[in-house]
């Protein structure tokens, strides 16, 4: 048999409001079933439970809002990128909206293998009293040569030790309580955000309570570079 | 679309799945609350997941939000940690769709689709702020309504409804919100509004009856309290399917629910007759849908909900008479735009495996039979119409055909059971074994067959002819279980069985439930005080607790499981009349009793009743 043709897409996505509580595999399967109620041309794998070919790049944490997520969707035949755009938009009423969607060459890499970096605005909830000196001392903490940090572990408990500095490309204050950063995101070297402001509170000796941040993803960033850092997001 | 949640960030962010206290999904309504009229919510009193699974609440909501005037929307129980986090922080319970508290609505509608569920709706009328008790409740609370098939039976939770809505509720409700409508305006009492309420067809208003009783403790009458009040509540059906409110968008749940797919009924009612079974006496008479209707209805709803399997529901499928028809229109229609077909509750035979082989994986799939009883006796006696010759021929047919696993299903404890009845369930499973070695050479097998025989305990449920019988009580229950494994495992091919049986703690108060009067509802409040809540979840069955609640209220389980009824006794649910009559039941009980089964309603007419209705298959008979 012959590999029937497709055109491969690459779609870019803002996600807020109440929807933020709804998970990275439900949101997936949301997905699913807009671009069925589209009805534009998505391939099918074969086999007796066909399914569509989606690959998405990075999961987000149930209870960020995020204007930068992405996915990679197969359709049979070539269609607008405009008119992809406003036939999902189309189908969409619940807080996920379509921003970008480019074409993407025949041979191009899926986008979960292109993350390299990812940016976020944390913001500090009220609960938790911050002095004066806060974004003084925030600043006066990330600007150092090095910051040492003990990583929990991807898996299996137990810290790594890493010099958070390496793996912090940004960072600037977007309100008093709002600090925006731009991490790794790795598979093995991801820094959670929440880590980040974790570790700049204890290092201003605050305790943390349960649900401290509020935290936004900005974008999601491909590294151009083969011997530097320079970052571009992923379309 | 509703950003504005009633929880906190922090209090999504700790419990567990906080998708289900969100709503904002795909075909969720929502309205302009102030143009308006009624706001109507619709309870399944279980966790989200399961009561997005349930279709009558779809249909339901449908139907309401259909109504210009009223917007209709819906509320789960909430999880146990939620429930806790509530108390404490004394949060009312809200709505889905407006988040807006229980309490300002003009009314709860709670579906009672099975009696392990009775504790949940105490919780949601707590943590609604609604007083428990129907008699406490004044304008500033909703009209609380139940539904649904415990509702022909409502007597053990009589004191904490208003009134029960019997039967299918796509016909009264309109009649219904105008009376209402009417009867706000006037500036009436409440009390005086429950009285026309039951004055409404298909209405039962517990707190119009005066129930009495005889020394022995059983019912001595039923009267109604005021004058007018019909002394019988018969129940509403509806006569045409094809026109008749059903969702083309039902609301497509974020979370995996347990049926994550379209749900086509493809008629309601059975024709069977199974002595046991209480949906087969409630939904008559049987009532199908038009092919045409039920491929538009299908394409509709994919489309609308961009779901990607359908399932064709009603409880015997094999019996629908357009099926093949309905079956080649769909798999076209369904293999051009990926969509896959399931079918359950098919009879086995050459026809469904032929389409079972073209719509799912052989070696996936496994073949499933309810025999529901191992031997032909007491299958005569139960009336299913299943011979041993039939199961191995659908099992020969389909082991050729490439299949090897086998479910079958039994009960356990049905009326006048013997010990060669439990044993003959291990033999039907043996011989369904020593088939498949007989049939397929060695060098074809795929390994042993796989046989799995699951045995549930009978619990004899109101408006059935088994309304009479007594339910074994928990040791007869084990001994059973135990008997049966016994005999599975000396069987001769007992490596390729595998034997499962259910919980008996639950059946037991399942029983008494379903056959219970009015007296429980005390036994429920109490059991609900000290903690019970979500009986049907084996994680949070607290059985302790419930002993001692019938223990303190007085009340012993045995009158209402292991007693002997008479055949004249007054049930607690005599008010309810479902079409069929106690005289028709009470024949099939007889007929139990001598082993002698009944034709199904398509080879001859009964004479149960229903056909006083005058729909549906009853008018095959008339002459
Ligand atoms: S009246 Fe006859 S045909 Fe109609 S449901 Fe009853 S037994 Fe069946």
């Amino acid at each position: 048999m012959q590999e029937s043709s497709s055109v491969k897409y690459r779609i870019k996505f803002s996600k807020n409001g109440a929807i933020k509580y709804i998970g990275h595999l439900d949101v997936m399967r949301y997905f699913q079933k807009v671009i069925r109620r589209s009805g534009l041309p998505v391939k099918y794998s074969e086999g007796y439970s066909p399914h569509q070919l989606l690959s998405f790049a990075f999961p987000l944490s149930v209870g960020y809002t995020s204007d930068g997520e992405y996915f990679d969707m197969a359709l049979t035949d070539k269609v607008n990128e405009d008119e992809i755009k406003a036939r999902l938009n189309d189908h969409m009423d619940q807080g996920i909206l379509i921003e970008k969607v480019k074409e993407l060459p025949e041979k191009a890499g899926n986008c979960m293998s292109l993350v390299f970096a990812a940016s976020y605005k944390i913001r500090v909830k009220e609960k938790i009293s911050l002095g004066d000196d806060f974004k003084e001392k925030t600043l006066d903490f990330l600007s150092q040569e090095t910051i040492p940090v003990n990583k929990p572990k991807k898996k299996g408990g137990g810290f790594v030790s890493i010099d958070l500095k390496e793996y912090l490309y940004d960072y600037k204050f977007i309100d008093d309580r709002t600090l925006y950063i731009c991490v790794n995101a790795g598979s093995e070297t991801n820094i959670k955000p929440s880590f980040v402001m974790e570790t700049i509170l204890g290092s201003q000796g605050m305790d943390i309570p349960e649900n401290p941040f509020m935290i936004h993803r900005v974008d999601i960033y491909e590294n151009v570079s083969e011997d530097a850092i320079e970052l571009r997001p992923l379309i | 679309m509703n950003n504005n949640l009633a929880l906190s960030d922090d209090i999504l962010m700790t419990v567990e799945k906080p998708a289900r206290y969100i709503g904002n999904e795909v075909n969720a309504v929502y309205k302009d609350k102030n143009k308006v009229d009624i706001r109507f919510v619709m309870c399944f009193p279980d966790v989200y997941e399961i009561g997005m699974s349930h279709l009558g609440i779809q249909i339901l909501y449908d139907m309401f939000n259909k109504f210009e005037d009223t917007w209709c929307e819906r509320v789960y129980s909430p999880w146990t940690d939620l429930d806790a986090i509530m108390r404490k922080d004394k949060l009312p319970l809200f709505a889905l769709e407006s988040q807006d508290p229980i309490k300002n609505f003009d009314f709860l509608g709670i579906t009672l689709q099975y009696e392990m569920c009775y504790t949940n709706i105490l919780q949601i009328l707590d943590l609604s702020g609604i007083p428990l008790l129907s008699k406490d409740r004044t304008w500033d609370d909703p009209v609380v309504f139940g539904g649904g098939p415990c509702s022909y039976n409502p007597e053990p939770v009589a004191d904490f409804f208003d009134i029960f809505y019997i039967g299918e509720g796509e016909t009264r409700y309109r009649e219904f919100l105008d009376m209402y409508k009417e009867a706000r305006k006037e500036g009436i009492s409440r009390q005086e509004f429950l009285i026309r309420s039951a004055k409404i067809p298909g209405m039962y208003v517990p707190s119009m009856f005066e129930i009495s009783y005889n020394e022995d403790g059983t019912v001595s009458s039923i009267d109604t309290k005021y004058p007018d009040i019909p002394p019988k509540i018969r129940k509403e059906l509806v006569t045409d399917l094809d026109n008749t409110y059903y969702p083309t968008a039902p609301v497509v749940p974020y979370l995996k629910s347990f049926s994550d797919r379209i749900n086509l009924e493809i008629q309601r009612g059975c024709i069977r007759g199974c002595r046991f079974c209480q949906a087969g006496v409630l939904y008559r008479p049987v009532r199908e849908k038009s092919v045409d209707h039920l491929f538009k209805t299908a394409i509709e709803s994919l489309n609308n909900t961009g779901y990607d399997e359908i399932t064709l529901s009603s409880l015997s499928s094999s019996d629908y008479s357009h099926l093949d028809e309905l079956i080649e229109k769909l798999m076209v229609y369904c293999g051009e735009n990926m969509v896959n077909i399931s079918l359950p509750s098919l009879r086995i035979d050459a026809f469904s495996l032929d389409i079972m082989s073209k719509i799912q994986d052989i070696k996936k799939s496994s073949l499933t039979f309810a025999p529901e009883a191992g031997s032909q006796r007491m299958r005569d006696i139960i009336n299913k119409n299943l011979t041993v010759q039939n199961i191995l021929n659908g099992c020969e047919q389909a082991f050729i055909g490439g299949w090897n696993k086998v479910k079958l299903y039994f009960m356990l404890g049905l009326p006048f059971e013997t010990d060669e009845d439990i044993e003959a369930i291990a033999e039907l499973a043996n011989e369904i074994a020593a088939l498949y070695y007989e049939t397929i050479p060695k060098e074809k097998r795929m390994g042993r067959v796989q046989i799995v025989v699951s045995t549930s305990f009978f619990v004899p449920k109101p408006f059935t002819p088994f309304q009479w019988a007594p339910q074994d009580d928990k040791e007869a229950f084990i001994e059973k279980a135990y008997k049966t494994r016994k005999a599975i495992t000396s069987v001769l091919n007992q490596k390729s069985i595998k034997y499962n049986w259910h919980e008996t703690d639950t059946s037991v108060l399942e029983g008494v439930f379903a056959r219970g009067d009015r007296r429980l509802s005390k036994v429920i409040l109490k059991a609900y005080e000290k903690g019970c809540l979500y009986d049907a979840w084996s994680e949070t069955y607290k059985h302790d607790l419930w002993v001692e609640s019938f223990k303190e209220c007085g009340i012993p389980m045995e009158f209402y499981t292991t007693r002997q009824r008479s055949d004249d006794e007054i049930f607690p649910w005599d008010m309810i009349d479902c079409g069929v009559t106690k005289e028709f039941l009470l024949r099939e009980w007889k007929k139990a009793k001598e082993g002698v089964p009944s034709p199904n309603c398509k080879e001859k007419c009964n004479g149960c009743g229903a056909t006083s209705f005058g729909v549906g298959i009853c008018r095959n008979h008339l002459q």
